[in-house]
């Protein structure tokens, strides 16, 4: 399949012989990969373990093909040993694609970050483009086709090959009837993947294609689709609005443009540059873009449709603000909203707030809001002329599909003989309601492809083994309409075809290889005609341009205003009054798992989220108030009751939670999950059903009296109350925040805050830098949280994984975390954050205190720990005030399986059991610039170095560099009156620094609330 | 009848007239060596030596067990968290060290002041000190990450040619515990000399009587011989009573030197010292009790011998308590939140309850020993020792736990607590340090015999002539001559 993938033959042998290394170390092994320690592991977890093992065993038992390992004759061009190689290519994760650089060392895809040429990424990724590529290496992806005959939970299959697979398809679709075959895909933006779909339907007359997305993103469409007459994506200019209101959007985390939204949102938020935007937030659970807003009011997730009619109600008939042509509304239609409660009692100065700054302002509603509320959303933009200012559109076609109620329908109904599932789980995502497990197993033949054998699979006579996009030819569609190239960095590890291949090999005589339909793909994409010409030397270079920059350059698109069609936009249901009796339900997809899907991938389940900072597990959020109101408590596990369903789960109290809200995520409590997945978390798609994907009011809550032990990675709201009224005075001084407007009074308010000290001297001789003195800034005005740094460190930095058990107890990896702290009144608090890693200071606590000098200083400022000579007593991390370091306490790599071990970063050693670690500055990368420097025999150059957290920040919020140089980026940073030390009167002079966090509420708002109090002067503890 | 006999050992009147003595009964040289040479040589041993050596054996298995789980597996299978990176093994460590002092302080300090009372015990706080110190030495050993290159903490010279860093001080621990350990075991050793002769000389068995030779170093009680000992006591009493103020001074610097609230306090080293001594007093006095009562040592091992310690306990208790209200005062009075804040959380935080209990078993319970009614009831004063063992053991935790748990960032701060592992080393540390008693109460002379004889009348050269004990100055009236005790 890819005659041009350089490294193919290479690594399929090698992947093989690893594969036959890990059977052998599965039969020795008790404890095989991704597993907790001894002491955490429960016999059932164990007789788990030990199933998987021997299903597992039974696999690899059947013979792999042999070939020998072969070096190199000759080194093909391009490659030097050693030296990582980067690729351009595309993360697709529903209908949004993500263009990124995966770095390939010696033909081994370790590390995924954003693509800095296409303005989708700007070099940046989230969390789940940086995890993206453990999956790659999950030990239970499936690796072979499989054939059953029994279905069910605990149904083995038969090993099969391709061929057969294909000789079987080539006898039962050579006489099937188009009208009895249906197709389920995910929403996918590949034109390649339509292009065979749209094949496979010619060839087969009558076939139906459905979609299935567990996070739909329809709304957006069909809301578009209302307004303006014409599905449409809409782009986002977040950096020329001065005013930005969310509705339950968290358009800096969940939108399609989510990183571009970031960085565009922190650039119009720089008090220095003179803009600085002001957002106000309605949601009902505390989310990243919550936690950043200037104003966030908890609204119940039902109540946020109304609250935005009040507003608009507010805004054209008590401001004045006249209704555009064309819109579906009318004043008739707002005026039971003028003054509604569900508005808040600030309605009135948000609508001044917009109304002052029209043109400059922007509305954004979220994925889970109905069609009509985007409608308006789209209608108030419109009105408020930030239409083609902050806000313009992409039409886009929505190809005629059914939904996964429609094929339920059918298959019950006995319309559907032979089923073709591409990717996905159904049968653990679907919408309760449906059983879909029950109405899959009417189609008589069913055929599964699937990166792993997951609950779906175990209902399908065939499983076909998936390729991982890095092993995958294909091409994708940015939200932006931008055209996007997939390549392989490796060959399918364990057999896998993609998407294509498999529709391929059913709709063409003779199956093409992705590579194949891919460049057929790109030929229609580019406008060269229906398929890429055999010998076109111009093709070949706008081919290779487009495989090299990972888009078609050209293809991008800012959007256009479309008027509105003035289609009748129909105004919600009053909101019904919520209480202990009527609780509401409201369903989101995981910031870790998403929808299920990265259950497996054991970065991700230990990632802490990032306003629970709960790992491996979800549970029913709750504010403190609801749930005393409750009688329940953190930790109890709830029944709840649902449209009949019920479901178990913990319940964990969120300060900031709207009242009577219960949030809970999607993704958890699959049975079906390999080893790293299975008894994580419960099951919030039983709650799930088609009327209310989302959820709704009418939830119940019963206690079961018993509880469950959540790992958190930092103290929850449940705290004594000597240590909780601790840190509503220690927070101030540590995590520094002031108002624009007293930021403009006294610039240096930040020094004014925090514990007062004489002048400080050392007992040591300091330290002279006279060469480079690296030092990273931390802008806590621009970081909102998104948790991409603490995977990209992970990646980059071989950090290990070490289970729900050992989280629980406090011994969690990572080198850099997120503070995060709830300030003020629980049921509507500030939130302030903080990235903290080690911050390399200069005269560092640790390194007095070991016994063995096992933690030194460098002439570079930099405080290096010598893992060889570590013996562990752990004396630096008592003495760290920062608490950053991380001791091994047991062999976290033991565990892992060969296939695991392939996405270890070769350029940073694996820690051994029994000593410390910590952020090192990516020190391997400040010596591979200082290489590259020095053999261009010049100085390194501000900028050459980008530690991994630094590289994947959307934010630009980590800046590295050379205090020495007056003229880096970060030396400058350091001149800006709102930078700060933290625990500077420890006079431990940290390297990294922080630059005060700016907020820009609305005076009236904050007047009325009484809002400032505890910031700037009054920040300072009061002992 | 029977109060007659029970009075008889009560010398604890405060009498300025009538000085007390010190060894009771009808003893003289040759019963004090048959009472404490008899329970090495002579007497059977007890069915309740071999119940007792049996269980502490056990223990003492379940501790190298887990030793060797730990070693196998990694320190992760104690409680530690992040950042709690020190846990009951070094709060284990501290209180050992601590037993250690009484030791030292009975043998030494009390030697060089001339207290006579304290020749009775001072062997057994000696063998105590011994024992508490090797049980204290395993914990900084196995606690490392790394066991097996643990001694790279000593300067010696190794592959990766480097020095360790002279600055830390767990290294200046590694040498105030080495020298201590070392001094110990000598002065230990060195007194015990003439009383290994004396078993020698006793023994029936010929494996005894070469094994206590050789371990006499083949005294045979010349002038030359009782010169150069006691030149060798003095000088070594001498060595050893710094080392009384300066063991635990370095161990508290572990702490002191840190700058983690709640450690970072110039008051730790006398605060250790005391404590060291109140812990170690309370020890001793928890196993004499028992070992008095059951070898039938009451006549030597007087009620005036204890009240003297729990004096001394009284004292050091009381001294342990002022630290702690100063330190409290100095968190308040030093004007550092943070500071403040970790004292506040002691009180009345997650381990408030581990602070109370420390409180009133160091400080409140042993201010009973004001009452000499309560000082010299043995009931009494066993429980209060226990109750004393109890609340030093939780003062290490106090200090070593609660400062950790809740530091500077309030985001890392969490709760510890121990697993079963721990829980088992610790017991199982107990059963060393029983076993090793037991070894020694077996084996050994508890008590030193010609050190008592010393301080007995036929003692003094002119006892024959006045009939007086415990008087070699003092005019004393006729009356008293003509009741002294035969």
């Amino acid at each position: 399949m890819s005659d041009s993938s350089h490294h193919g033959d290479f690594w399929r042998s090698l992947s093989e012989r690893e594969a036959d290394v890990e059977f052998t170390r599965f039969q020795e092994n008790e404890f095989p990969g991704g597993i907790e320690a001894p002491d955490g592991i429960s016999r059932r977890r164990f007789l788990q373990v030990m199933g998987a093992s021997m299903a597992l065993a039974t696999l690899a038992g059947c013979s792999w093909p042999e070939e020998k390992i072969m070096p190199y004759a000759e080194r093909p061009e391009g490659t030097d040993p050693g030296t990582p190689r980067q690729f351009a290519t595309t993360m697709e994760l529903g209908p949004v694609a993500l263009p990124v650089l995966a770095t390939s060392y010696d033909g081994r895809p370790i590390k995924i970050d954003g693509n800095p040429d296409i303005p989708l990424s700007g070099g940046a990724t989230n969390v789940f483009g940086q995890a993206g590529v453990l999956d790659l290496y999950n030990p239970d992806r499936s690796r072979s086709v499989l054939r059953r005959s029994s279905f069910g939970d605990d149904s083995l299959g038969a090993k099969a090959t391709w061929d057969e697979f294909q000789a079987f398809a080539r006898k039962h679709f050579g006489g099937l009837a188009g009208g009895r075959l249906a197709i389920l895909t995910g929403m996918t933006t590949s034109p390649a993947v339509w292009g065979m779909l749209a094949r496979l339907q010619q060839r087969y007359r009558g076939a139906r294609v459905y979609f299935h997305e567990p996070v739909c993103r329809i709304n957006e469409m069909q809301g578009a689709k209302l307004a303006f007459g014409t599905p449409a994506r809409s782009q986002l200019m977040v950096d020329r609005a001065r005013v930005i209101v969310d509705f339950d959007a968290n358009f800096l985390q969940d939108h399609p443009t989510a990183l571009r939204n970031s960085r565009s949102f922190a650039r119009g938020r720089r008090p220095e540059t003179g803009r600085m935007n002001r957002l106000y937030v309605y949601e009902n659970t505390f989310t990243t873009t919550g936690g950043m807003a200037d104003h966030r009011f908890p609204t119940p997730a039902s109540h946020i449709d109304a609250t935005v009619w009040a507003l608009a109600a507010e805004l054209v008939l008590g401001q004045g603000l006249p209704l555009p042509l064309g819109t579906g509304v009318t004043r008739a239609d707002l005026q039971p909203w003028r003054g509604h409660a569900a508005g808040g009692d600030h309605v009135a100065a948000v609508a001044q707030d917009l109304m002052a700054n029209r043109g400059r302002s922007l509305l954004v509603a979220g994925m889970r809001r109905p069609p009509e509320t985007h409608a308006l959303v789209h209608t108030l933009n419109q009105a408020l002329d930030n239409v083609g200012k902050t806000v313009a559109y992409l039409p886009q076609e929505m190809p005629p599909l059914g939904d996964i109620e429609a094929l339920a329908g059918d298959l019950q109904a006995g319309k559907v003989g032979t089923l073709l599932i591409l990717g996905g789980n159904p049968a653990y995502d679907a919408p309760a309601d449906l059983d879909f497990a029950a109405a899959l197993q009417k189609a008589a033949t069913r055929i599964h492809l699937a990166e792993t054998e997951n609950a779906t699979s175990r209902l399908c006579q065939w499983h076909l083994p998936r390729a991982h996009y890095l092993e995958s030819w294909g091409d994708a569609t940015g939200w932006d309409g931008s055209y996007l190239a997939v390549q392989p960095l490796i060959k399918p590890l364990f057999g896998g075809k993609t998407v294509a291949e498999v529709l391929s090999l059913l709709a063409d005589d003779k199956p093409r290889t992705a590579y194949d339909i891919t460049r057929d793909s790109f030929a229609r994409g580019a406008g060269w005609g229906a398929a890429a010409p055999a010998e076109d030397p111009r093709f070949e270079k706008k081919w290779r341009r487009f495989i090299h920059d990972g888009i078609l350059q050209g293809s991008a698109s800012r959007g256009e205003p479309l008027a509105l069609a003035g289609a009748p936009i129909t105004p919600p249901q009053a909101p019904g009054f919520l209480d202990a009796g009527n609780l509401e339900l409201s369903i989101h997809h995981d910031q870790s798992v998403y929808d299920g899907r990265f259950c497996d991938n054991a970065w991700l389940q230990e990632l802490p989220d990032f306003m629970t900072k709960l790992t491996w597990d979800n549970a029913a959020l709750l504010s403190p108030a609801t749930a005393a109101e409750l009688g329940v408590a953190h930790g109890d596990l709830v029944e709840l009751q649902f449209a009949g369903r019920k479901q178990e789960m913990p319940v964990y109290l969120l300060p900031g939670q709207a009242p009577w809200s219960v949030s809970v995520m999607l993704g958890y409590g699959r049975k079906d999950a390999g080893r790293v997945g299975r008894g994580a978390g419960f099951n919030a798609y039983t709650l799930r059903t088609t009327g209310a994907l989302h959820g709704g009011q009418g939830l119940k809550l019963g206690k079961t009296g018993r509880t469950y032990k959540l790992a958190v990675t930092q103290d929850h709201h449940a705290m004594d109350k000597v240590g909780s009224d601790e840190i509503q005075n220690r927070v101030p001084g540590l995590v520094r925040q002031g108002d624009l407007e007293e930021y403009k009074e006294h610039p240096e308010f930040v020094d004014h805050m925090g514990i007062h000290h004489p002048p400080l001297e050392s007992l040591w001789k300091e330290w002279d830098y006279s060469g480079y003195k690296w030092g990273m800034a931390v802008d806590l005005n621009a970081c909102n949280g998104c948790n991409a740094c603490i995977i990209g460190c992970q990646a980059e930095n071989n950090i290990p994984v070490v289970g729900k058990d050992e989280v629980a107890r406090g011994r969690e990896m990572s080198w850099i975390r997120l503070d995060r702290y709830f300030l003020g009144d629980p049921e509507d608090p500030e939130c302030a954050q903080q990235p903290v890693a080690c911050a390399q200071c200069e005269l560092a606590p640790c390194e007095e205190v070991c016994p063995v000098a096992a933690t030194m200083h460098s002439s570079e400022g930099l405080n290096m720990m010598v893992y060889n000579r570590c013996v562990g007593t752990r004396y630096c991390s008592n003495n760290c005030p920062y608490k950053v370091r991380r001791f091994n306490w047991f062999n976290n790599f033991e565990d892992l399986t060969a296939t695991q071990r392939l996405v270890l970063n070769p350029d940073v050693t694996v820690r051994a059991r029994g000593v410390m670690e910590k952020c090192t500055y990516c020190v391997q990368r400040i010596e591979k610039a200082r290489v590259t420097a020095r053999v261009e025999n010049r100085k390194i150059r501000d900028g050459d170095i980008l530690p991994a957290c630094a590289q994947t920040c959307p934010t630009d919020a980590i800046v590295f560099g050379d205090l020495n140089d007056p003229a880096s980026r970060v030396s400058k940073l350091r001149e800006v009156p709102r930078s700060y030390d933290l625990l500077s009167y420890l006079n431990i002079k940290p390297r990294t620094f922080y630059m005060a966090r700016i907020r820009n509420p609305n005076p009236e708002i904050a007047a009325a609330a009484g809002h400032g109090a505890g910031h700037g002067h009054e920040g300072e503890p009061e002992r | 009848m029977k109060a007659a006999a029970t009075d008889y050992l009560n010398n604890t009147a405060d009498d300025p007239t009538r000085p007390q003595q010190l060894i009771l009964g009808n003893n003289d040289f040759t019963t004090i060596t048959e009472k404490v040479s008899d329970i090495v040589l002579e007497r059977k041993t007890p069915l309740a030596w071999y119940v007792a050596f049996t269980f502490t054996a056990g223990l003492t298995a379940i501790l190298f067990l887990m030793i060797g789980y730990l070693i196998l597996t990694g320190v992760g299978v104690w409680g530690l968290n992040n950042p709690v990176g020190w846990g009951w093994a070094i709060v284990n460590f501290v209180f050992w060290v601590g037993i250690g002092h009484a030791g030292t302080l009975i043998s030494a300090i009390l030697f060089l002041l001339r207290q006579k009372w304290r020749t009775s015990i001072n062997r057994f706080a000696e063998a105590m000190t011994i024992f508490a110190v090797i049980c204290a030495g395993i914990f900084p050993g196995i606690h490392v990450g790394r066991v097996w290159v643990v001694w790279w903490l000593f300067p010696i010279p190794n592959f990766q040619h480097m020095w360790p860093n002279f600055r830390s001080p767990l290294l200046w621990d590694v040498f105030a515990v080495g020298t201590y350990a070392t001094v110990s075991l000598l002065f230990w050793y060195t007194g015990m000399v003439p009383d290994l002769a004396t078993l020698r000389d006793r023994a029936k068995g010929k494996l005894q009587q070469i094994i206590y030779g050789i371990l006499s170093l083949g005294w045979v009680g010349s002038h030359r011989h009782w010169h150069r000992y006691e030149k060798a006591y003095l000088i070594l009493a001498g060595l050893a009573t710094p080392l009384v103020l300066s063991v635990h001074s370095v161990v508290s610097f572990d702490f002191a030197t840190a700058q983690l609230p709640g450690w970072h306090t110039t008051i730790f080293p006398p605060y250790f010292v005391a404590g060291a001594v109140f812990s170690g007093f309370a020890m001793v006095g928890t196993l004499l009790i028992p070992a008095r009562q059951f070898f039938g040592l009451k006549e030597i091992i007087s009620l005036h011998h204890l009240e003297n310690m729990n004096k001394i306990i009284l004292a050091t208790g009381s001294m342990v308590g002022f630290a702690y209200a100063t330190e409290f005062f100095i968190a308040w009075y030093g004007g550092n939140p943070t500071e403040g804040f970790t004292f506040v959380n002691r009180a009345f935080g997650p381990y408030a309850w581990a602070y109370w209990i420390m409180v009133t078993c160091n400080v409140i319970t042993p201010q009973l020993f004001w009452f000499k009614k309560l000082r010299t009831s043995i009931p009494v004063m066993w429980i209060l020792y226990i109750f004393v063992n109890i609340g030093m053991w939780f003062e290490r935790f106090v200090i070593t736990v609660t400062s950790l748990s809740r530091d500077f960032l309030p985001s890392s701060w969490a709760y510890y607590r121990p697993t079963i592992v721990d829980i088992l080393t610790f017991l199982g540390s107990w059963g060393l340090f029983f076993t090793l008693v037991l070894l020694f109460i077996r084996f050994l002379p508890m008590v030193a015999m010609a050190e008592v004889k010393t301080v007995m009348p036929m003692a003094d050269p002119h006892s024959g002539e006045r009939h007086i004990v415990g008087d070699y100055h003092g005019d004393i009236p006729e009356e008293i001559r003509k009741k002294g005790v035969k």
